[in-house]
This record gives C-alpha cells, sequence and structure tokens, in this order.
C-alpha cells in the first residue's frame, strides 16, 4: 500500500480513538487538568476583555443612522411614559402587596458563578462558567444576569465548569411570550451572533415595536417571565400564516462577567 | 505538551481581546506554519493534532470535529510544504496560510453539517463560508507580515553576504 494513504489511515484511526475514549470518559483526568490550566490562563485574558470598550456601532448609510436616531428619540419618550406609569403601578403594587402579603409566586433556586470565556469559533455564540455539576448545575438550566435578563441554557455541563448556549446562537430555540394586548407566543430563534429573531407570531395578532419578550415557560426547564428583550422590528407578509419580530436585548453578551444559573424553580400558581 | 498548552491558550485569550473581525485569526495556525517554516517536520502534524484536541475541550461544538480538521489540514499542508510550495518564498509561506486555514474550515464546516443533517437541524453555509474567507485572509496577513519581520529580512541579508562576502 502507498505510504502515503497509510499515513491518512493511521491518523485517521489515531482520531477516532481519541474521540471514542474521550467518550468512553478514559481521558477524564488528563483532560481536566488541561482545562483547568487552559481556563486559568484564559479566564485573565476573558477579564481584561471585557474591561476593554466595546467596538463602536457601525451605520451603513447617514440614512441609517438617521433612522436610529430617530428610532431612538421616539423610544426615549415612550419609555419617559412607561416610567412614570411604572412609578404608579410600582406604588400600587406596594400597596397591594402590603395588604395581601403578597408572596413571591416564583421561587427560583440560583447558583452564581463567574464568566470564564466566550466563544472561539464562528459557529457557536457560548460563554464558559466556572462551575459545573458539583454546584448543582445541569443540562438545559437557565442562565440569567443578575437583574434578571435572560442570557442562555446550559448546553454542556462538566464538574467544575459549564457552557452556556447563548440565546443569540444559531441553534438557540426558547418559547416566548410578548407582552402585548395578545401575549402572543411565539419562538425566540438566535442567528449567529448577529440578530434574535421571535418567530411563529400569528398573523392576526397585534406586535408593536416596543412590546416586551419574555420566557414563556412552556418547556420543561424554563420558568416563565424571565426577561429576553423588546421588539426592535416587525416583519409581516401578508400571504404568511406567521409574522416575526426582531428582538434587541439590554445585554452586551462580550462583556458579561456575572451570571446566574436557575438550578430549580417553582411556580405556585 | 505544556507548549501546546501555552499557546492554545494564548490563543483563545487572543479571540477575547482583539475587537471584529481580528479576532478570528487563527493564532494556532499562525504558530504551526512558522514552525514548519523554521523547522520543517512530519512532527507538525502531531503538534497540531495535539492543539485542535485541547481546542476541541474548550467548545460547545461535538468533541472530534476540531481534532479531525486540524490534523487533516496540517498533514496536507505539510504535503504540501514538501512537494509543491517547497521554496521557502514569502508567497509560498502565506499562500500555505490560506491553505491550512481554508482547508480546516471547510473540513470543519463539512463535519459540523454532517452532525446537524444527522440530528435533523438546519444546516449553515453562507455564513460559515463568510466567516472562514475573512479568517484565512487575516491569517495569511499575520503570517505574511510575522514572516517578513522574523525570517525575509534576516534571509536577504544573509544571501547578500554570502553573495557579496561583505564581511569576508
Amino acid at each position: 500500500m502507498n505510504r502515503y494513504i497509510r499515513t491518512i489511515i493511521s491518523i485517521f484511526i489515531t482520531v477516532i480513538l481519541v474521540i471514542i475514549l474521550h467518550y468512553l470518559g478514559v481521558l477524564k483526568s488528563g483532560e481536566d487538568f488541561i482545562k483547568k490550566t487552559v481556563f486559568s490562563g484564559s479566564s485573565k485574558l476573558y477579564q481584561i476583555s471585557i474591561m476593554l470598550p466595546s467596538g463602536k456601532e457601525t451605520f451603513e448609510s447617514v440614512e441609517k443612522l438617521e433612522e436610529a436616531y430617530i428610532s431612538l428619540k421616539k423610544n426615549q419618550s415612550y419609555i419617559l411614559n412607561q416610567e412614570s406609569e411604572y412609578l404608579e403601578l410600582k406604588n400600587e403594587n406596594k400597596s397591594l402587596r402590603e395588604q395581601l402579603s403578597f408572596v413571591n409566586r416564583n421561587n427560583y433556586t440560583t447558583v452564581g458563578t463567574d464568566v470564564i470565556g466566550k466563544q472561539i469559533d464562528p459557529i457557536n455564540r457560548i460563554i464558559t462558567l466556572n462551575k459545573g455539576t458539583s454546584s448543582g448545575i445541569s443540562l438545559q438550566n437557565p442562565v440569567i444576569t443578575n437583574d434578571g435578563v435572560f442570557v442562555g441554557v446550559i448546553s454542556l455541563v462538566n464538574e467544575h465548569d459549564s457552557i452556556v448556549r447563548l440565546i443569540n446562537d444559531n441553534e438557540s430555540r426558547v418559547a416566548a411570550m410578548l407582552l402585548n394586548q395578545n401575549r402572543s407566543i411565539g419562538m425566540i430563534e438566535g442567528g449567529f451572533g448577529l440578530t434574535i429573531r421571535m418567530s411563529f407570531i400569528p398573523q392576526q395578532e397585534i406586535v408593536e415595536i416596543g412590546n416586551i419578550v419574555t420566557t414563556s415557560g412552556l418547556e420543561q426547564y424554563m420558568p416563565p417571565g424571565l426577561v429576553i428583550g423588546e421588539v426592535a422590528s416587525v416583519e409581516k407578509e401578508p400571504f404568511e400564516p406567521f409574522q416575526r419580530a426582531i428582538i434587541t436585548t439590554p445585554i452586551v453578551y462580550e462583556k458579561l462577567h456575572v451570571v446566574s444559573v436557575i438550578t430549580n424553580y417553582e411556580n405556585s400558581l | 505538551m505544556l507548549l501546546l498548552i501555552v499557546i492554545v491558550t494564548i490563543s483563545i485569550g487572543l479571540s477575547y481581546i482583539f475587537p471584529e473581525p481580528f479576532n478570528r485569526i487563527n493564532v494556532i495556525i499562525v504558530f504551526m506554519i512558522l514552525w514548519l517554516f523554521k523547522k520543517p517536520s512530519g512532527a507538525i502534524v502531531w503538534f497540531s493534532f495535539f492543539s485542535f484536541y485541547i481546542i476541541d475541550l474548550v467548545t460547545l461544538a461535538p468533541f472530534g470535529i476540531s481534532l479531525f480538521a486540524g490534523t487533516f489540514s496540517m498533514l496536507l499542508v505539510y504535503w504540501t510544504y514538501r512537494f509543491v510550495l517547497s521554496n521557502r518564498s514569502i508567497i509560498s509561506i502565506t499562500a500555505l496560510t490560506f491553505i491550512a486555514v481554508f482547508v480546516y474550515r471547510i473540513l470543519y464546516i463539512l463535519v459540523y453539517n454532517l452532525y446537524l443533517y444527522i440530528n435533523d437541524s438546519e444546516t449553515i453555509w453562507s455564513e460559515l463560508i463568510l466567516a472562514t474567507s475573512v479568517e484565512s485572509i487575516l491569517t495569511s496577513l499575520v503570517v505574511f507580515i510575522l514572516y517578513f519581520v522574523l525570517f525575509y529580512r534576516k534571509n536577504k541579508t544573509v544571501k547578500s553576504i554570502s553573495k557579496y562576502g561583505f564581511l569576508s
């Protein structure tokens, strides 16, 4: 046999053997040492990266910039209205809580973790956490920021570290609800870190720019009411049964440094 | 092995620090190509094997995809260096880098899409091809600059000395 073909075959067999040994867990102790060493070094560089200023937002044309400015102005007045409404409701809520001895309906058990890394390949949008199964984290646990904004879902978990698939990842799918008049249900999907779309919103329901999007809680491990973002634009074609919305989130995923993993939740309603 | 862990750690760290699109520069391949030019040997294939093995441990993609793609792309590059682009010119090294990154990513995309197809997920192409092109061009550019700074001027000086005997 040609020696080049022999080389290809021997490398192929070695690769396959290593993959099999990895999945059998034979290499685990060595791999844990390597990961620990790599994470301890790369996490320091990650800390430096989150201290660096974010890249400037760029616009394709002056018209796009103007459009964004007008949209922001509109949003600002909308937020001001919402804020006054919110303060009024907050006071009302406070007094109602006092009157009814209101107990938190959603009781989450969370684990706070440090973010020690992010994606290094062009496919997946991920963050790496420094806690794993030893801290009670398991697959499909939702991950939120400290102020309760939904970040993503645990997609790979080891004993001392775990990987979160961010909501803007291409393979991310989360059942969501719009806080509009109809309480529209849909599916949040990511798009290579560039966009977050909400699909499968029934055509006849009214979706407005600025509507808040939360998790619907229709999935097994996902509590309802975790804020995802707000509607930035709506794509509606009369010949299609569903409409879509582009969602903006209040989080800069590249700058996350501490998150909480919801390991257990109880909905008493 | 420890040196490879350090290289991979630096590679991961730099991808965090560099802004888009410079975080796409494949530091591992830059290092491997420069190593190949400094010390031409088939060992580069095994260095590549261990480097991409480490990469596979810290990414979400199914284990083995980077390992497979990285090892075979470096094997191809090594043979190309030995039998085709063996003149050690700056153009050859830049072309080899482009081939290394491009083959690595194409193999990666093919295997990843095969995995998605087997799992009944939607396959992805266009964005990845674009990302691959950016990664190939930027990595080649970095190797071009580094080779120029590290070896090219030095080689020219050595050639001048041997030709004209300036120092003899």
